[in-house]
């Protein structure tokens, strides 16, 4: 699933975010003029289905959407994220001629990113019951994802702490922790299946997208601290066999390991390059791009998560 | 007294305790075997453009509704022989679409028992984690059965809101109080806020003792109650409403606090429950208070149950 990014928007993406400005300008990228380009509509692969278990089937993210997981139940479906806005009706295709014709009950957005929670508005309309963190509803309505599509619509039932459902015999448990990747995120476990949907608070198998270049959104109040905590939470409050990631393929309790230690080696190696207090945010920059990370730049890594890492973690 | 093992109370004392606690009778009363129901009439009062309360009756939890586009919102559902005429006086308001939505206050049949009519057509039926908990577990001498078509389908442990109508409808679960499954319910733009069993309105109150509630909770919720709203706020509880204020609860916190500590001395004393019935630890409060499907008697018995209760752990 490797991303084609036209060469022309790179350079476009580059001026934008001030190749070449004067170091000591410490202040947030830019992020507007990259981030709005990858959330215009997009040629994707078709959709397809994969079965996991007798009620629940991923639909596999098709370029830079989002995984959808269903699970079936006698009495509806419950889906954890909805791609984007203009995805809907072949999300709806796939879903009928490959998993259920039974109704949409709940849609769980994982957070507010439009790449997971911009077919909202489709669900909505249907009188679907689509449901967020607080923080997920409050960071689409204030528009934080620049570049995200007009017009989207945010949960309509929100929550603190945990939330379940119960659906034809079969239970949901829905829980927001607090800040990581975003300050939306929560993660939707199936007890009966041991399956987990952590949104983007992991990426498995689909390092191009992300995998270790963790994508912090300090700007909607993400936390590498957080996100490593949330990550040390799932593993230990729930059982699990797999995991869906909101990106990437299927994985296991290990790759939810893995991925906590990618963000403690980042976090561990900023931390050493900012202690002697003298270093630069374009000093950082250059360290993430040019040191031992090799986060990309331009990069969504960089555009997101500079800006706020170096606030949070210089001494 | 029919449904309950007779044969489990083992003294005089225990068999008083039941007896003040209005077991069985109090079952009945949740699971509406011991109402008229052919008689009874919906009264429903208009609070604001788009929100109702409906009153049957003292011992029938107030039922408060919200209308809009998106179709009916209900807090608690009174019993199924019930639903026919709450349904009418819901469209004689003029409410039209589907009731999508029924948020319990707690657990207790009175509030819950029509939840199952409502579910059966579709609609999401929404209560803290405990409603749910304690409705599924075994019926017991202290628990009624709870029919499983009743029990919530959403559960929430701290706090939701849900966006329906135009309003902010926040649940909020305040610390154990009338059970360990309370919920308030605000309609922020409405300013309006339904406290279920909470201390409100005049009356004595219920103290689900079994079903994790205290009096020190219930006290302590009274005075939540006045944070969370403002002295704008119209406040329906879950009996005897349609509609209180700050004056009404702090009236019913004073009685609790001072009937509590009367109760704790006697027991301190000790002197037996039957001792502290004939002693009318409430008399100065009965005046506008006998209304409700509490006796002064039984209502000491709960707050008895409680202390001694907590006494000896």
């Amino acid at each position: 699933m490797k991303r084609q990014r036209p060469a022309l928007l790179a350079i476009l993406a580059a001026a934008a975010l001030g190749l070449g400005a004067p170091a000591a300008r410490a202040q947030p990228l830019d992020q507007m003029s990259v981030l709005a380009t990858d959330l215009k509509p997009q040629p994707y692969p078709p959709f397809t289905a994969v079965k996991l278990s007798d009620d629940l089937w991923q639909i596999p993210g098709s370029g830079s959407n989002s995984n959808v997981m269903v699970l079936v139940t006698d009495e509806g479906l419950i889906l954890v994220d909805v791609k984007y806005d203009y995805q809907y009706d072949d999300l709806i295709k796939v879903i009928r001629e490959k998993v259920s014709t039974k109704p949409i009950k709940f849609v769980i957005d994982t957070h507010y990113h439009a790449d997971h929670s911009g077919a909202n508005v489709r669900f909505l309309k249907d009188g679907v019951q689509v449901i967020s963190s607080i923080p997920g509803r409050e960071d689409i309505l204030a528009k934080k994802q620049p570049g995200a599509p007009v017009g989207m619509a945010p949960a309509n039932v929100t929550f603190t702490g945990e939330m379940r459902l119960y659906l034809g015999g079969k239970e949901v448990r829905i829980r927001h922790y607090g800040p990581g990747h975003t300050n939306s995120d929560v993660v939707v476990y199936f007890p009966q299946d041991r399956v987990i949907c952590v949104g983007d608070l992991a990426h498995i198998g689909d390092l191009e997208r992300g995998g270790q270049y963790p994508l912090i959104d300090y700007i909607a109040g993400g936390s590498i601290g957080g996100w490593i905590e949330r990550l040390n939470s799932i593993l230990a409050d729930y059982k699990f066999d797999r995991v869906m990631s909101g990106h990437g393929t299927l994985g296991t309790p290990a790759d939810i390991v893995a991925y906590r230690d990618i963000l403690e080696r980042v976090r561990t190696d900023v931390r050493a390059f900012l202690a002697d207090g003298t270093k630069t945010q374009a000093d950082l920059r250059t360290h993430l791009n040019k040191g031992p990370l090799h986060w990309p730049d331009p990069g969504f890594a960089m555009v997101r998560g500079l800006h706020g890492l170096y606030a949070d973690l210089k001494p | 007294m029919h449904n309950f093992r007779i044969g489990v109370v083992k003294t005089l004392a225990a068999a008083v305790a039941m007896a003040a606690l209005g077991f069985g009778t109090a079952a009945h009363a949740q699971q509406g075997q011991a109402m008229d129901f052919a008689k009874l009439q919906i009264k429903t009062t208009k609070l604001a453009d788009n929100l109702y309360v409906m009153e049957a009756a003292p011992g029938v939890g107030n039922v408060m509704m919200l209308t809009g586009a998106d179709g009916v919102l209900l807090i608690d559902s009174m019993f199924p022989q019930l639903h026919d005429k709450l349904m009418a006086a819901i469209r004689a308001t003029g409410a039209t679409g589907p009731v999508k939505y029924v948020i319990n206050t707690h657990l207790h049949g009175d509030h819950t028992a029509g939840n199952g009519l409502f579910a059966k057509d579709g609609t999401v039926i929404i209560a803290q984690d405990s409603v749910r908990r304690r409705m599924l577990l075994p019926k017991s001498e202290l628990t009624p059965a709870y029919p499983p078509e009743n029990v919530p389908t959403v559960t929430y442990n701290d706090r939701m809101t849900l966006h329906f109508d135009g309003e902010d409808i926040e649940l909020i679960h305040p610390p154990a109080a009338h059970t360990d499954g309370d919920t308030i319910v605000y309609f922020k733009k409405a300013n309006v806020m339904h406290v279920g069993d909470l201390p409100a309105s005049f009356r004595f109150n219920n103290i689900g003792v079994n079903d994790g509630g205290s009096v020190d909770g219930m006290i302590a919720d009274g005075k939540l109650v006045m944070k969370l709203a403002n002295s704008q706020t119209k406040i329906v509880p879950g009996h005897l409403g349609p509609v209180v204020g700050f004056k009404e609860i702090t009236i019913q916190d004073t009685m609790f606090q001072t009937v509590r500590d009367r109760i704790a001395k006697m027991i301190k004393q000790g002197k037996t429950l039957e001792q502290i019935v004939a002693a009318e630890p409430t008399k100065d409060f009965n005046e506008g208070r006998l209304g409700g499907n509490i006796t002064p008697a039984r209502w000491i018995g709960l707050i008895y149950t409680d202390l001694t209760r907590r006494m000896k752990k």
